[in-house]
């Protein structure tokens, strides 16, 4: 260990428990060892960043603990012992594991179906399929459009109608409506061997939880069921700007790696000459599929010019990544334009250069926080491991099992992440440096006190996917197995009604806490300035306090909103169970899917031009 | 000696927040109170008050302990944020917590089908193997006291003896002591015990293997109480029943300075220790050794504590939620005197008060407990707990609903049997009679003063089953009793399917954080007891050395009592093993449970009758 130049990372994220005076007891997250540290190894353990020589680590050290930490020889000696515990792991030792975990090369998917779910908004439908199809075109590709619609009756003709006029251009069209669902969902329940009313609950969605976007997106995922295949949305056109300030190499991140970029008031988001026309299926299959270890290793196996650069990836990532090895299960395209979330709250706690730039000035502030305006994708491609899954343009690599979406409700992307990460245990996801154009049909607006007011209330998918964390060990190996432990957690906490409420009731005070913790903690660091966000934010703490103590604020607000707390109640722990029946039988109907495609019997049905 | 109960403390109060707290920014807290679903908001002052009430007491006392705690502020306004946290409803009185507890009793009462009094207990079982000299000393006090007391109780002798000459011999004590003695006794050896295998295997459905081994020890020099302990549940599956241990004497005495009524514990374990031998044996002697049981086993926790005689003592937040759920006490134990029965002294190097004082009054009286293992064990009061430590030297079990098996074989299969019923069970309450029975083994076991230091940070095969229990809990399905027991089996089985290397990795986690409690521990204690005496401060140093070593040796999760017998590779596949037998047999065992009833419906019973 006298290497001095020898460089020794630390990763973070290991397991640490107090084991009093300041002792603990640490588990080497990245070797699964476990170490028994003093309270002064323990301090300089927490004092340790990045990757540096000993002998710069010791001085990081010194500098951070100044005269609260031991005497510089005495650090200098403990960063040594860290280093022999393999708490700081040398970058050779890293590099030797990651190489090890690389897989033999194999073919990579191509993206030959595009899925579009929505909610009956066919002029939007027709503007993107002709977009994406003028892209595949241009770049000489042959794509099949999936259109996934829950629509029925007068509905269903009506789109059906504006799809043959799309296929009489010459368009490959297919359509994955309520008929053709509620037929195959038979077909599927009796090759799985399930219950069908299960099938059918993952392909239509329940309409009393709100929207069906999720049930949508399931159709398109049984459909391409053993295929790679594009999932778009139907306000999302490929028009391309590429990150502003956008940087060659691959980024390897624990949680989301991207940023974001907001307009002036009356200046366009993206200047004209900033568009662009990619090939998009090409930016999604440079990375879909792709083998994470010897991408780490080796960046240009996927045509990527620059560098590797993991010193975003924490020892969670190095795990997954080193005990099953890594895939690309998704890619996922940003956007430019309204962004998509739920509310813009969240841009009040971005931190890092999305902060800066959003709050240059108060006007800037307003426009993106109000018209909802910005661009976001990673300054360059990057793999991350986190849960985060925006759905504007994600490309899905579901030649291996995949997780469903919820079926119903807002954040059916985030349970999605969420459970994929949980899962799937060799799934990553890539973030193309790319930004695509996102239109909703009518502009969207939102004000701070308008959100105020809806401050602390949580969606149903939202709540699940915290349940999720707290009940399920994702312990296994097998992603079949995994899924289906997820969704028996599930089924039995619905089973307990006082027992869920209880569970949902402690997970939103402590998600509530943690963001007013987070509030105080930025207000701090950045001293309250600029005094605009600074009250911004703490109007929303006040919010966030009175949520608190609301009496029904563990149950989603939309439901008590539109049901009443006894009725929604009761609703909500049903889709509790029937997520978690979902997800318990979602193997077997996913691996029926696979089998029924290679039988060339699809869920969706050919639109031919009237 | 238990006449005048303790009445609850109505002007005592106390907060079931503590581990449901969250910062909420500049040292403001979020509290809930699970019991009453309420959150509240906490002011820096507030919340430092709240962290100093420990338990129930008067608002007066509580304001008194939090200025000797340190809480900033005069004691005037510390009882003013005390009586604020009353208003808002933080800190409950226990007069409010018994009406919550009467309300739940009654409720309990009336959707009750069962007769509201019990049925008594008419059955004590047993499990012997290679004894034949304890067999009858046991055998002889027990029927004594049974005699005494006028009980019509049958005496269920189950007999795992490992050599034919061995069998006949406790055959012929079992014979012999029926006959002295006029008891009713039943003897299962274990030719008994395999038809009766068959004839479960056939009625459940089971698998013939899966029976045999829960039933029989299947593998020479391997300890297997647990496999009579299960013949014996079967046996009962259906009533209250009453278990001993071969090595124990019939001769329940009152624990010393016992209380009359019932207390609850939470947090820790509600057993004191006296080390003087004469002290142990001083209480009165029982007349009625199955009343000391009926008392408590069987009866929901609302109707023990909610009434005249019920102190909430220590109870923490999730055994109320048991009380409120209408929890029976389903298993029962006295405490013990004479050998400790302890798998490791190290236990006595950390124990609370008052007993770490009568163990360190000198330095003669702390090394001689420690190499004789002998002391005294019992609650002080008649205790009701959610804590599944299970020993069970003299137990009562309420096997009217069905309860989990005993892994068949390895020590501390008592441990793992708690932990599967506080986990199969979510109401399961656990009760603690202050009485100790004698437990004086033929077989005393050596001891050093440094054997104390050969098993810190060691875990042997069913902790590690029962830490895997723990962590299995979200897998558990309660819709039925039954469901519980057959869902922790095939979690268990996952468990057992994992990558050899995954599941021992985890175990090792589990130990890490248990080996991070015990050193949090050791730096508590030395520094509530400023380091003194010497000596023991010097053993809890070198405990902790030892942990400290320990937790990171690599094979540290590989149950050390495989390692002995197998060696590194073997010991980490029988571990496995041992937990797939074990889930197999709890997805089995319902389906036993019910051939046993039916058995017992059509007239069968095990072994054979010596009257």
């Amino acid at each position: 260990m006298s290497g001095a130049e020898a460089r020794y990372r630390a990763l973070g994220e290991q397991i640490r428990f107090h084991a009093g005076a300041g002792e603990e007891v640490v588990i080497d997250v990245l070797s699964g060892g476990v170490r028994a540290l003093s309270a002064e190894q323990a301090k300089v353990l927490a004092a340790c960043r990045g990757s540096r020589s000993l002998d710069a680590h010791a001085e990081e050290v010194g500098r951070r603990l100044g005269s609260r930490g031991p005497a510089p020889a005495t650090v200098r000696a403990l960063v040594e012992t860290l280093a022999r515990s393999g708490l700081l792991v040398s970058e050779a030792a890293l590099h030797t594991k990651v190489v090890a975990a690389a897989r033999p090369p194999s073919p990579r998917p191509s993206i030959e179906m595009v899925g579009i779910p929505t909610n009956g908004r066919l002029a939007g439908v027709a503007a993107s399929v002709r977009a994406h199809a003028a892209v595949a075109r241009a770049a000489g590709r042959k794509v099949t459009f999936v259109i996934a619609h829950g629509a029925a009756g007068d509905a269903a003709a009506e789109a059906l109608a504006a799809l043959r006029e799309l296929s009489s251009e010459g368009i490959a069209i297919r359509v994955a409506d309520r008929a053709a669902r509620l037929d195959h969902a038979a077909l599927l329940a009796e090759r799985a061997g399930v219950d069908r009313s299960i099938v059918e609950s993952a392909l239509l969605g329940d309409a009393r939880l709100g929207v069906d976007t999720g049930a949508n997106r399931n159709a398109l995922l049984l459909d391409a069921a053993g295929a790679a295949h594009l999932q778009t949305d139907d306000d999302v056109r490929p028009r391309a700007a590429r990150a502003p300030d956008v940087r060659e190499g691959l980024a390897f991140v624990a949680g989301d790696p991207n940023e974001m970029w907001f307009g002036e008031p009356g200046q366009p988001l993206v200047a004209p000459e900033g568009w662009s026309s990619p090939d998009v299926f090409a930016l999604h299959e440079s990375l879909l599929g792709a083998d994470v270890a010897r991408l780490a290793v080796d960046p240009a196996s996927a045509t990527l010019p620059g560098a590797a650069d993991t010193s975003a990836a924490g020892a969670a990532f190095f795990r997954r990544l080193v005990k099953r090895g890594g895939r690309v299960a998704v890619t996922l395209l940003g956007g430019a334009g309204d962004h998509g979330m739920a509310a813009s709250f969240p841009l009040l706690l971005l931190g890092g250069p999305s902060r800066e730039r959003l709050l240059a000035s108060e006007a800037r502030f307003r426009e993106a926080f109000e018209r909802r305006l910005l661009v976001r994708c990673p300054p360059r491609a990057a793999i991350a491991d986190g849960a985060s899954c925006m759905t504007m343009s994600v490309a899905i690599d579901t030649r291996g099992t995949v997780p469903p979406f919820a079926p119903s409700g807002r954040d059916s992307d985030g349970l999605f992440g969420a459970l994929l990460r949980a899962c799937v245990p060799d799934s990553f996801s890539a973030h193309l440096p790319w930004a695509l154009e996102h239109v909703p049909p009518t502009p969207r607006s939102t004000s701070i006190d308008a959100e105020r007011r809806a401050a602390g209330s949580a969606a149903p998918n939202e709540l699940i996917r915290a349940a999720l964390a707290s009940v399920f060990d994702p312990r296994d190996v097998h992603s079949d197995a995994l899924l289906a432990r997820a969704g028996l957690a599930l089924v039995h906490l619905a089973s307990r009604p006082d027992d869920a409420e209880a569970l949902f009731r402690e997970q939103v005070m402590r998600g509530l806490a943690r963001r007013l913790a987070q509030i105080e903690r930025a207000l701090a660091e950045h001293g309250r300035r600029p005094l605009f966000w600074a009250q911004a934010l703490d109007g929303f703490a006040s919010a966030l306090r009175a949520a608190l103590t609301s009496p029904h604020a563990h149950l989603p607000a939309e439901l008590v909103a539109a049901h009443g707390p006894v009725a929604a109640r009761a609703l909500f722990l049903g889709h509790v169970a029937t997520t978690g029946r979902l997800l318990a039988a979602w193997p077997a109907i996913f691996r029926a899917a696979c089998d029924l495609r290679a039988e060339g019997r699809r869920l969706s049905r050919a639109v031919v031009a009237g | 000696m238990e006449s005048d109960p303790k009445p609850l403390r109505p002007e005592a109060y106390r907060a079931f927040s503590a581990g449901h707290r969250a910062p909420i920014g500049r040292g403001n807290e979020a509290a809930l109170d699970p019991i009453r679903s309420s959150v509240t908001l906490l002011s820096p002052p507030e919340a430092a008050v709240l962290t100093a009430c420990h338990g129930a007491a008067t608002l007066d006392e509580h304001a008194a302990r939090a200025a000797t705690a340190g809480v900033p502020g005069t004691r005037a306004a510390i009882r003013g944020i005390l009586n604020d946290l009353v208003a808002r409803g933080v800190l409950v009185s226990d007069a409010d917590l018994g009406r919550l507890l009467a309300g739940a009793e009654a409720q309990a009462r009336a959707g009750d089908a069962e007769a509201p009094d019990l049925a008594p207990i008419t059955v004590l079982g047993v499990p012997t193997r290679d004894r034949p000299r304890s067999l009858r000393r046991a055998l002889e006090s027990y029927a004594r006291d049974l005699a005494a007391s006028g009980r019509a109780l049958e005496v269920v002798v189950v007999d795992d003896s490992t050599t034919e000459a061995l069998v006949r011999e406790a055959s012929e004590v079992s014979r012999d002591v029926a006959a002295r003695t006029g008891a009713r006794l039943r003897y299962v050896g274990p030719a008994a015990k395999k038809r009766f295998a068959r004839e479960l295997a056939e009625a459940s459905g089971a698998p013939l293997g899966v029976v045999e081994r829960a039933l029989a020890a299947s593998e020479a020099g391997v300890f297997a109480a647990g496999a009579g302990r299960n013949a014996l549940l079967l046996d009962a599956a259906g009533q209250r029943a009453l278990q001993v241990d071969d090595d124990t004497i019939g001769d329940a005495r009152g624990a010393p300075g016992a209380l009359p009524g019932v207390s609850a514990r939470s947090f820790e374990d509600p057993t004191d220790m006296w080390f003087d031998e004469r002290e142990g044996a001083a209480g009165p002697l029982a007349k009625d050794y199955p009343a000391l049981h009926e008392r408590l086993l069987g009866r929901r926790g609302s109707a023990l504590l909610g009434g005249a005689g019920g102190d909430l003592g220590t109870a923490s937040a999730p055994l109320f939620g048991r009380l409120l759920r209408g929890g029976r006490v389903r298993c029962t134990q006295l405490g013990l005197r004479g050998d400790s029965a302890l798998g490791t002294m190290m236990y006595l190097l950390t124990i609370g008060q008052p007993s770490r004082s009568r163990l360190l009054a000198s330095e003669a009286i702390y090394r001689g407990a420690v190499t004789s293992r002998r002391l005294a064990r019992a609650v002080p009061i008649a205790t009701i707990t959610e804590l599944d430590g299970c020993m069970t030297a003299a137990i009562g079990l309420d096997a009217r609903a069905i309860l989990p098996p005993f892994p068949p074989v390895e020590r501390n299969e008592d441990g793992l049997f708690g932990a599967a019923l506080g986990a199969c069970d979510r109401s399961a309450l656990f009760g603690h009679l202050p009485w100790t029975i004698a437990h004086e083994p033929e077989d005393v076991r050596p001891s050093t003063f440094e054997l104390l230091f050969e098993q810190p940070g060691r875990i042997g095969v069913n902790d590690l089953i029962a830490g895997l229990v723990g962590s299995s809990l979200p897998d558990i399905d309660h819709e039925t009793p039954s469901s519980a027991v057959a869902s922790l089996g095939r979690a268990l089985l996952a468990w057992a399917d994992l990558p050899e290397p995954d599941l021992f990795e985890r175990a090792s986690w589990l130990l890490a954080r248990r080996v991070a409690q015990r050193l949090a521990r050791i730096a508590a204690l030395l520094r509530e007891e400023r380091r003194t005496p010497a000596f023991w401060a010097r053993d809890l140093d070198r405990l902790a050395d030892v942990l400290r070593e320990r937790v990171e040796e690599p094979d540290r999760a590989i149950p050390f009592e495989l390692l002995a017998r197998h060696g590194r590779a073997g010991a980490r596949v029988v571990a496995v093993r041992r937990v797939r037998e074990y889930g197999e047999l709890l997805v089995h065992w319902p389906a036993l449970w019910e051939a046993a009833r039916s058995l017992r419906a059509g007239g069968h019973r095990l072994g054979e009758v010596y009257t």
